[in-house]
């Protein structure tokens, strides 16, 4: 009995390895040994656990491009400032359809550098599309359909900057190319300084009767406010540095202190208004990168854009005089899959940016919603809830459940222990707090688990960009030689072809129904055909232009042509929606 | 050279603007190459147009050293080419002022100039039938996915594009009583009912009831700013800043911190009136308004204006249109910002005949005075028929205004008014910020501890730069820098310390507790109004 199995099973693995050189798109998976979601033999292993470095990204982009040649390509779109490659993940079923021409999703990570994880959760999408596209019916339909640009940073520079040099968990928010930043006419000359060499930027703390902190009894690594009425131990003096520059202030002249996502062109205001904000939209090459590539993808109909932290599903405006470029059809759409995805993620809230959170001008969503009429969401990965599966007891920054899952789940990985230091400015202090990858950036065994989340909420974004399909076509003989040609083409998924902002402001051009190889006398699209309404077009009639085809919906048009044009073909060239055709042969 | 002008003479009646006698582009860029052979003048650029053309920029100056600077801008909307002839004639006046009065000038000041920030434009247009605003990118006017597809078309073969007008019993228009050619609008309180509809010259290719609404012409450089950026609209370009002339003037402003002052010579006008306070619109998050302290330069400034130019006669008033250039020179980059068309259509007995002419907006009456008064040709056409294949049993004709000749007269009537613009040029760059130095005084209270008190008043008529340069993080503020030795020590006072702007006549007083005797340098001021390096001994 035993001997049995074990030659079925080597048979099974000779038949299955052999399979395998036929098909070098296809990786061995054996039933038994695949957790249900997750390759058990992937042709390009991954730890998920951990962060990436450039260096290691693009070994990654060029192992999975090497695996799966027809699902995956990479490119690079531009140069960050010190020069590096903004690179773009194309996924799609390259051997299906144009790929240029199908409905796109864009994902972006890793705009604030210091936030890692949108990253890793993009390069875990592209490589759980690639691993699974062989194993899952759904997937190999999805990338028939769509085409994924996969971009797991658009800031480069900093990304290093973080990961090597000294930060905190709130620095390196921004980009490499230094300004000055307080008008002394210098650049960049008071940045951290890592005091005790410990390869950690933490926080300066001084022993003080008029401070207002005091060590938390419970956890010796916390701070706690002195209750009203109670002496203090402790005053904060910020994180590690010095006065570099002997003005009186620690650290407030780093590298770029611009923010990269209050450079784009949707409402864009100076930083008096808009903190963060450079010279003008588009004064950093990452960002002329990034557009010129929304521009030459006109494609794309769906856009995600990964932050840190706090467990949220955005979507714009940023700035409440925008509200008015939010329809309330726009909204149903966007409701539809952010409700879906607050089931999706537990934790997370579906909010908008200026209502819930905080005004933004000039940032990168409203660019791709409103600039390019893109239906877009920001999620804000990590949140506290994902500590204990349970929503944070007094708010964001009060709770102490990051002391507590660091005691109980990580044993004091994640904190610096205070100790004493000498300082030239400040005399004798103390340094010691939080880790720059804790607290905003995912410990490594909740990375995957929310990396799947987040790519399977993206995955449902992409899904339901528009699909066109013919409902109907028909021809009927008018006598005379004229024949009236009908087509109803209807989108079958939720987001229109063009939002209703699109619409008015005409953002994108519009959809074009065409009749090709037919003499055509005039053309009109049909309102109401049970009444016979229809709306005439004198500007080439053979193309009938369509603002937009919404979701879960039909349009219909006729023409009236001279000939029999069973020879004919129908086209339905949508930018966002794709290209379909149909012959009349069969009508 | 001579046989290439002899050809070009040749050329220019089959192209229309003989009468405006305009330099062809590569005779204008040759023009702008020789003026930068002149003693104090060096060429630089400041950047490629979108059709790769180079954006040239003169500076007049003494030496590479920075001086605080005036920066002259033109050729930004496509429309105003008699902005570049001007601004380029003002540099001429300048660099041919006497010695002494120019060596006076620059010996603390630089002037620098940018005579054509659009040079697509020019190029395209001076060899075409319109002058269109912008640049050499191929834009989707009309929003409707087509490129171009319905351009200005010339029915009448006489070179240039005018208006039409199609006798139609639900038109609005009839001829004005005074001036020929000129069409207004009936005056329904008089009774008069309408005649003719008014169009551009040309044809709806597309169908869309607009006639030659995209055809040639780019995006307008003066509508791509960031200040009230108009999304969506004709020739603004995808979003603000798309366009390649933008970046660079914008770049260039922030890279040279010393440039204090903007004049343009474009199509708005905040010269002839000052900028007015708006206090809601100035406490507002998104500033709407030049800020108090501002306003009152800009009546200064605007004073000076009118006294320069009186010979010109009134101007008209031009509105700030969105995303234009000027203001954001002023709201987002923090300059001293400044704007006029330089030239406008005036003729003497203007005045008198203004309020008898019934319905006609004022300007287009000064305009059609004006061409009457100096009998200029080509302004206003007489109405030729044409058939037009879009109102095939009407009577359509071509003629009235050509638009070009609103805002650009023949080249001889620019020059007095350049005359004009450089004696307020002259008066602009002198009343701009100086600062004087007092002498430090150090004060010895002994054991070796001395008190600096140092003390610097701005003397020119302007302040060292706007109240809203304040506010942006980018632009370079008045500061005072002490370097002390390392034997020495501050009891009171830092290093680096930073101050807002110093109004005309203001002064400020900084002083230093130091420790310790030996040399200390002070670096004091900021770059729109000079820096300078004051050595002490304690």
């Amino acid at each position: 009995m035993k001997f049995k199995y074990s030659i079925l099973t080597a048979l099974l693995a000779l038949s299955l390895s052999g399979f395998a050189q036929k098909s070098e798109d296809k990786a061995v998976e054996i039933p038994g040994l695949r957790a249900i979601g997750s390759p058990s033999n992937p042709k390009v292993p991954m730890n998920w656990n951990r962060y990436h470095d450039n260096k290691q990204m693009e070994q990654f982009y060029k192992d999975l491009q090497k695996a799966y040649p027809n699902l995956v390509k990479y490119e690079s779109i531009g140069k960050s400032y010190e020069g590096r490659d903004i690179f773009v993940l194309t996924v799609s079923d390259f051997s299906k359809g144009d790929v240029g021409r199908k409905p796109g999703m864009w994902i972006d990570g890793n705009i604030h550098a210091n936030e890692l994880q949108g990253s890793e959760i993009a390069m875990y999408t592209a490589w759980y599309l690639a691993e699974n596209f062989n194993s899952v019916e759904f997937i190999r339909e999805l990338l028939r359909d769509k085409v994924f640009y996969i971009a797991p940073t658009i800031n480069p520079d900093s990304r290093d900057y973080f990961i090597y040099e000294p930060n905190t968990m709130h620095s390196s928010r921004t980009g490499r190319r230094p300004f000055d930043n307080d008008g002394d006419g210098l650049v960049a000359e008071d940045l951290y300084d890592d005091l005790d060499g410990d390869g950690h930027i933490v926080m300066m703390r001084r022993k003080s009767k008029t401070g207002r902190y005091k060590v938390d009894p419970d956890n010796p690594n916390r701070m706690v406010l002195a209750k009203p009425g109670e002496v203090g131990e402790y005053e904060m003096l910020g994180f590690e540095g010095i006065d570099n520059d002997g003005d009186g202030l620690v650290n407030e002249d780093i590298t770029g202190t611009y923010d990269p996502n209050r450079d784009w062109g949707w409402n864009w205001q100076p930083n008096y208004v808009q903190n963060g904000a450079l010279y003008y939209p588009g004064t950093l090459l990452e960002t002329q990168a990034v557009k010129d590539f929304f521009y030459t993808h006109r494609n794309i109909a769906g856009a995600q854009s990964y932050h840190n932290y706090g467990g949220m599903i955005l979507r714009g405006p940023g700035a409440a005089q925008d509200e008015q470029y939010y329809s309330r059809k726009d909204v149903q759409v966007y409701d539809a899959i952010g409700k879906v995805g607050e089931k999706m993620l537990p934790g997370y809230d579906y909010i908008v940016i200026h209502k819930d959170l905080y005004t933004v001008f000039g940032g990168e969503i409203d660019f791709i919603s409103l600039t390019r009429g893109i239906f877009t969401f920001s999620n804000e990965l990590m949140t506290t809830y994902k500590l204990f599966n349970e929503k944070a007891q007094g708010g964001l920054r009060q709770s102490d459940e990051y002391f507590e899952f660091d005691k109980l789940l990580l044993f004091g990985d994640a904190y610096v222990p205070w100790k004493e230091y000498d300082h030239p400015q400040f005399g004798k202090i103390e340094i010691g707090g939080a880790k720059k990858n804790y607290t905003r950036n995912h410990p490594g065994f909740l990375l995957l688990e929310d990396a799947h989340r987040n790519a399977a909420f993206t995955i449902y974004h992409a899904h339901h960009m528009p699909k066109l399909e013919f409902l109907h076509t028909e021809v009927k003989p008018l006598g005379g030689g004229l024949y009236e040609v009908n087509a109803t083409v209807w989108n079958s998924r939720i987001i229109p072809t063009h939002s209703d902002h699109d619409v008015k402001n005409r953002v994108n051009r519009p959809n074009h129904i065409r009749l090709e190889g037919a003499q055509v006398i005039t053309g009109m699209r049909v309102m109401d055909s049970d009444f016979n309404v229809t709306v005439e077009q004198q500007y080439k009639p053979e193309q009938i232009e369509i603002p937009t085809i919404d979701g879960m919906s039909s349009v219909k048009v006729r023409w009236i042509v001279k000939g029999d044009p069973s020879n004919a073909k129908i086209v339905v060239d949508s930018e966002k929606g794709g290209v379909v055709e149909k012959s009349l042969k069969s009508s | 050279m001579k046989r290439y002008f002899l050809a070009f003479t040749f050329l220019i009646p089959a192209l229309g603007w003989c009468q405006l006698n305009y330099p062809a582009y590569k005779d204008l860029t040759g023009e702008i190459q020789r003026l930068s052979s002149s003693a104090h003048v060096q060429k630089a650029s400041i950047g490629k147009s979108f059709g790769g053309e180079d954006i040239p920029v003169l500076k007049i100056q003494q030496s590479t050293t920075t001086k605080p600077t005036l920066l002259i801008v033109a050729g930004i909307d496509g429309r105003h080419p008699a902005g570049t002839l001007q601004a380029l004639q003002v540099t001429k006046n300048l660099i041919n002022l006497p010695q002494d009065s120019l060596n006076k000038i620059l010996a603390d000041k630089s002037i620098w100039i940018v005579p054509l920030l659009n040079p697509d434009a020019y190029k395209r247009n001076v060899a075409s039938v319109a002058w269109a605003s912008g640049n050499a990118r191929a834009i989707d006017n009309d929003r409707d996915g087509r490129l171009d597809e319905d351009p200005v078309r010339d029915l009448n073969q006489d070179g240039v594009i005018s208006q039409m007008r199609v006798k139609s019993l639900a038109g609005t228009y009839v001829n004005h009583k005074d001036y020929a050619n000129y069409l207004v609008e009936a005056d329904i309180l008089e009774g008069e009912t309408g005649m003719y509809t008014l169009y551009k010259e040309g044809v709806d290719t597309d169908k869309d009831g607009f006639y030659g609404e995209d055809g040639d012409g780019g995006v307008n450089i003066d509508r791509n700013f960031t200040y009230t950026y108009p999304a969506f609209t004709p020739e603004s370009g995808e979003y603000a800043a798309s366009e390649p002339e933008t970046r660079a003037i914008v770049d260039f402003l922030f890279d040279n911190p010393q440039i204090a002052t903007v004049l343009h010579f474009g199509l708005q006008n905040n010269l002839s009136e000052p900028e007015k306070l708006d206090q809601r619109k100035a406490s507002e998050r998104i500033v709407g308004s030049w800020l108090a302290s501002d306003v009152e330069v800009s009546k200064y400034v605007s004073h000076l204006y009118g006294k320069t130019t009186k010979s010109l006669g009134p101007a008209p008033k031009a509105e700030a249109s969105a995303g234009n250039f000027s203001s954001t020179a002023y709201y987002h980059v923090g300059k001293f910002s400044f704007v006029t068309p330089g030239w406008w259509p005036h003729s003497a007995d203007s005045t008198k005949r203004d309020n008898k002419t019934g319905n006609g907006k004022e300007a287009d009456l000064k305009f059609a005075q004006w061409v009457q008064a100096n009998n200029v040709q080509g302004a206003i056409l007489p109405w030729t028929k044409v058939n037009h294949p879009d109102f095939p049993n009407q009577e359509v004709e071509v003629g009235g205004i050509v638009e070009v000749f609103r805002n650009n007269p023949p080249a001889s009537f620019l020059e007095a008014p350049a005359q004009a613009h450089t004696d307020f040029v002259v008066n602009l760059v002198k009343s701009m910020a100086t600062l004087s130095f007092d002498k430090p005084v150090v004060t010895n209270l002994g054991e070796d501890v001395y008190r600096i008190e140092l003390n610097v008043v701005n003397t020119g008529l302007l302040p060292t730069y706007p109240e809203i340069a304040d506010r942006i993080k980018h632009v370079s503020k008045f500061k005072t820098v002490c370097e002390l030795r390392s034997s020495q020590q501050f009891l009171s006072g830092k290093r680096l310390q930073l101050y807002p702007t110093l109004g005309a006549g203001k002064s400020l007083k900084v002083s230093w507790l130091v420790k310790g005797k030996g040399k200390v340098s002070i670096v004091a001021g900021c770059p729109t109004a000079g820096e300078k390096t004051i050595e002490v001994t304690l």
